[in-house]
């Protein structure tokens, strides 16, 4: 059964890779062609557009260090080591990453403004709101785990306590 | 708090149930073949259609075991065989959904290629396979250190 163990892990490890290559990909290729198509496209809102590409790029920032937790868990569950402080602290390491994605896309829901006016397009508004939404989700979702986690902590000192 | 955010992401689980339904329904009327066809005919002629239509049972499963989850957080009983059991459900309906989509995805290599582009269709089927598979390893890890935990809990609860 470990070798299955390790099998998914390690699975999860490469997806995580998987992830953090597309991102990056995404960071190099596509955000300097999003300035200059946009600012082409739309010149009276190319300031907006420099600074959503801008915030999109240090949105990456705190995605590296979300997978890097991500990658320091999978570690702890190989080790038999879940049920640690250290998981916590990486699982409240990856709320808060989540919490300053979410406040980044939230900060470019205004920043859209001149780009919809300009291609008379409200709906572009929608889709920046359902974006900022996907790191509240994930914040949510960590955040749960964090005081699962704190719970299983404190079932297993008290195990050892008595045993 | 806790019980907040477990309702939170349950909100976000139906959200994303509707949505995926919407779009299952909705999907087929934007198919070339289905140019002219009658309401009837879009969803009753097309046996591909019929069993995209039963796999997403599997999705839908796994939904409302996620949906079951959160209430079982939400309520404090999380530590329990029954989180085993629904984490397990979930691991099966990923699986399912992978192997489905490799079975769709060799059809159109098999049967489409050439006639038809199947381009689109192999991309976003590689795609959700991809996201499918990720799911039911996550599911599969978790599932095992749920066990332990339960495994500590049955020990605790009998020394007490």
């Amino acid at each position: 059964m470990p070798t299955l163990k390790r099998a998914t892990t390690h699975f999860l490890r490469f997806a995580i890779f998987c992830l953090g290559a597309l991102v990056l990909a995404l960071c190099v290729f596509a955000l300097p062609s999003i300035w200059k198509g946009g600012s082409e496209d739309f010149p009276m809102a190319s300031k907006a557009i420099f600074m959503i590409v801008v915030n999109l790029g240090a949105s990456a920032i705190p995605f590296f260090i979300a997978l890097w937790q991500a990658l320091k868990l999978l570690g702890a569950i190989d080790k038999g080591t879940a049920f640690s402080e250290a998981s916590v602290l990486a699982l409240r390491n990856i709320k808060r990453c989540a919490i300053a994605i979410a406040v980044l896309y939230v900060v470019n829901v205004p920043l859209l403004f001149p780009i919809a006016d300009a291609d008379d397009a409200p709906g572009l508004l929608v889709i920046g709101m359902a974006i900022a939404g996907a790191p509240i989700v994930v914040a949510v979702f960590a955040a749960v785990l964090e005081r699962l986690l704190q719970d299983a902590i404190v079932m297993k000192s008290e195990n050892e306590l008595t045993v | 708090m806790k019980k907040a955010s477990t309702v939170f992401l349950q909100i976000i689980i139906i959200l994303i149930g509707i949505g995926t339904l919407a779009f299952l329904l909705w999907e087929p009327h934007v198919e070339g073949r289905n140019t002219h066809a009658t309401l009837f005919e879009i969803y009753f002629s097309d046996p591909f259609l019929a069993i995209a239509y039963l796999v997403s049972i599997a999705f839908f499963v796994a939904l409302s075991r996620a949906f079951r989850l959160l209430g079982y957080i939400g309520r404090n009983t999380f530590f329990s065989r029954e989180s085993v059991r629904d984490l397990r459900t979930i691991k099966y309906c990923a699986m399912i959904l992978v192997a489905a989509l490799a079975a769709g995805q060799t059809y159109l290599f098999v049967f489409q290629r050439g006639k038809d582009d199947i381009a689109g269709g192999v991309a976003m089927s590689t795609f959700l396979m991809f996201v499918f598979s990720v799911i039911a390893a996550a599911a599969a890890v978790s599932e095992k250190t749920l066990r332990s935990a339960v495994a500590m809990k049955s020990e605790n609860d009998l020394t007490v």
